[in-house]
């Protein structure tokens, strides 16, 4: 990779992930006003205020708490998600990092996330941010199962752990089409990794904000930063593995991985406002009870297809 | 300049507030949620400005200094109450005016506060560990770490799992008196397996909770069964709103706090909080929890024991409620779905007999009892406190399920009339 390429490439990651977030928060805040019939407060600016509010806000210590952990968690959580954005082709001659196993790199995105969540849970040592994590743990396995066997299904039809042969194996028929459990259960995984909306079990109101509890200023900010960059990482995957990335007619590549993403972020906060939160026990034995088995048949569908 | 203008936006956003919410503090925190001014933050870590709304008790004057000193300072201290500003804050706390938005008024402070003036309060509690090293040794190892206490906490030692008979270390600690999950001044010490309540003791009652005056005005004068109506069906709303809250459903509970501020006659619980979502309160956590059965019926009274299917409701004794075709609404199955199931059409029904009573002009009939939206409230016996109940509800529940058990109860005791209009002349 040359000199060039490597800054392009870094650079098109960081605008996506600032572009991504700021949108997630804006849609955020307006899909909220609308809801609540709140006035004041302009969308467009809100996610720029609050970001400066936290900014300024001063930092927060706790008794014995584990200053590094405490800060290289959100940290960290944010580069999985910065990862997982660089491995999204934007074009069929521009994929930031072209792993060959890309849908593996993804995979283990995922299980590293358990474990920084649980850091940032453990670090301020105090109840409500430790229960916050003991709930991630409980809840990470079954997500990851699901995911797993979802984007086995899409690399099925590839014959590739490339996303960049994902998109172009449909080039005919979009897998959101061929395998249409897929892009459901990716969602809910999405939400679940990015603890968003109704699977927001970790940093939850019945927690006084969980995991965040004890958190101020810009270990907050970049926590929910990268909540957020977390949602546009899933988004952009999403659109890639099952609406076609970059593929669509009359406008260029990016630009139509761009709506897509938008598209699927906009689909993901507007649950996050609409449905309510279950009890954890009853979501973990909804995702092992069906969401599981509904991933195997996916998966099943999607090796019949490839065979005939 | 870059500084500048980030500062700039910075003071644009509402002023994040933590509330402390004391005896008579019910209607300022309502009042703090619709103030597009702020945002009222469930941490205090996650404010800058602490609200001090309503008296605080004695008793609980030392949390008060623990919650202040965990808003990061630089903070702004409100005061909206009658307690006695501490000596430690008497030079930088703002006092509130009645007469003004309290949410503005924060947010001026606050801000100014952003712009280097003044300089904030100061903590409150001692810079130095609450709990400090009691063991042998530097802290790892020796015989703290083996049943000893370390730092004045007894080690996490495994105890049997409630469920599986797994050994699991229990988390013990206390909460309250003014978080958000309970109602103001309650103080509560649990232990939790994991995520499983194995001990919940209370420990402090919580405050009485001031009724809207219309319901003390009607045990001594007719009064107009449209305003009584109405201030019911805003109560339940709002105990609605925190469920909703507590459901992840935000948004949708400041709807409902808004539509409970600006009642009209005739209304529909659902256009104001959207019929989809109160439905779906139904796939949130603890629904089918939390059973309240027999005496506890009787004692836990009002809307909580319509719940539970006993039908007992001082509107019935009313003749003008009766002119008006009253007849209590009940559920069966006392659990927590029933209870909100129970404020919905309790709210529903009494913007429906407030929109008739208006109609028709009708006045209730004093009888020195009136049904409130907790229960019966007479003269003489105030309604009192069944925080107790929830002790033996919520042992064995996730803690999700029970802090929405906690959630679809009205548990405090009534103020009484007497202290009501004492504070009233005060005022």
């Amino acid at each position: 990779m040359s000199l060039a390429l490597l800054i392009v490439s870094v650079c098109s990651v960081l605008l996506a992930l600032a572009v991504g977030v700021y949108c997630v928060a804006a849609f955020d805040h307006a899909v909220e006003a609308r809801v609540s019939g709140a006035r004041g407060g302009s969308a467009l600016m809100a996610p720029l205020q609050q970001a400066a509010l936290l900014w300024y806000a001063p930092e927060n210590r706790t008794e014995t708490s584990d200053i590094p952990a405490w800060r290289v968690a959100p940290v960290l959580y944010l580069m999985f998600a910065a990862m997982g954005l660089a491995l999204v082709p934007w074009h069929s001659r521009f994929v930031p990092v072209d792993l060959s196993t890309g849908v593996v790199l993804w995979g283990a995105i995922e299980p590293l996330a358990t474990v920084v969540i649980f850091l940032k849970g453990w670090a301020p040592n105090a109840p409500f941010p430790i229960l916050g994590a003991y709930r991630y743990v409980s809840l990470g396995l079954s997500y990851i199962l699901v995911s797993m066997f979802v984007l086995i299904g899409v690399a099925l039809p590839a014959e590739s752990l490339q996303f960049k042969a994902v998109v172009e194996s449909q080039a005919e028929l979009w897998n959101v089409i061929r395998q249409p459990l897929g892009l459901p259960l990716f969602l809910i995984v999405g939400l679940g990794v990015s603890f968003w909306g109704p699977l927001n079990f970790i940093d939850a109101d019945d927690l006084n904000g969980g995991g965040a509890a004890e958190d101020s200023g810009r270990i907050r900010l970049l926590w929910a930063v990268g909540r957020a960059a977390m949602l546009v990482a899933f988004s952009a995957i999403g659109a890639t593995a099952f609406l076609g990335g970059w593929q669509g007619p009359w406008l260029p590549g990016p630009v139509w991985l761009g709506l897509k993403t938008l598209a699927l972020l906009l689909v993901l906060v507007v649950l996050g406002q609409y449905l309510p939160r279950p009890g954890p026990e009853r979501f973990l034995t909804i995702a092992w009870v069906v969401l599981l088995p509904l991933s195997f048949l996916n998966l099943a569908w999607a090796g019949v297809e490839a065979l005939l | 300049m870059a500084v500048n203008w980030l500062r700039k936006l910075a003071s644009g956003a509402p002023v994040p507030v933590f509330p402390i919410v004391g005896r008579a503090g019910e209607s300022a925190l309502q009042a703090l949620y619709l103030s597009p001014a702020v945002t009222v933050t469930r941490s205090p870590r996650h404010a800058r400005a602490l609200a001090v709304l309503g008296v605080i008790g004695q008793r609980d004057r030392e949390a008060f200094r623990r919650v202040h000193d965990q808003v990061p300072a630089p903070r702004v201290t409100f005061w909206f109450s009658d307690t006695a500003i501490p000596e430690a804050l008497r030079s930088s706390v703002v006092i509130g005016e009645a007469s003004t938005d309290i949410g503005a008024q924060i947010a001026r402070a606050a801000k100014a506060l952003y712009g280097g003036q003044p300089s904030g309060d100061v903590d409150m509690c001692p810079d130095e560990p609450p709990a400090p090293w009691k063991g042998v040794g530097d802290g790892h190892g020796g015989e703290g770490m083996m049943g000893g206490k370390p730092y004045g906490r007894p080690m996490a030692m495994p105890e049997d799992d409630l469920r599986d008979g797994l050994q699991l270390d229990p988390l013990a600690f206390s909460i309250g008196p003014f978080s958000p999950l309970l109602p103001p001044g309650m103080v509560v010490e649990c232990k939790l397996h994991g995520d499983v309540v194995a001990q919940w003791e209370l420990v402090g009652r919580p405050y009485e909770r001031t009724l809207a005056p219309v319901f003390y005005q009607a045990l001594e004068e007719p009064v107009a069964i449209a305003d009584l109506e109405l201030a019911r069906a805003a109560s339940h709303l709002r105990g609605l709103a925190e469920a909703l809250q507590l459901a992840g459903l935000g948004a949708y509970a400041n709807r409902l706090r808004r539509g409970a501020a600006r009642l009209t006659p005739g209304q529909s619980v659902d256009k104001i909080g959207g019929s989809g979502v109160l439905r779906a309160l139904r796939w949130s956590a603890g629904t089918e929890k939390g059973v309240v059965e027999g005496d506890a019926r009787v004692r836990l009274r009002g809307p909580g024991a319509r719940a539970a299917g006993y039908p007992g409701d001082a509107r019935q004794n009313d003749p003008a409620y009766a002119a008006l075709g009253f007849k209590p609404v009940t559920q069966g199955g006392g659990t927590c779905v029933a209870r909100w199931k129970q404020w919905i059409e309790e709210a529903d029904q009494a913007l429906k007999l407030a929109e008739a009573a208006a109609r028709s002009q009708t006045m209730s009939s004093p009888s020195g009892l009136v049904e409130s939206p907790l229960g019966p409230l007479t003269k003489s016996s105030p309604l009192p406190d069944c925080s107790d109940l929830i002790d033996s509800l919520v042992v064995g529940l996730e803690w999700s399920e029970a802090i929405a058990v906690l959630s679809s109860f009205d548990l405090p005791a009534v103020r009484d009339l007497d202290s009501t209009r004492a504070r009233e002349d005060a005022s």
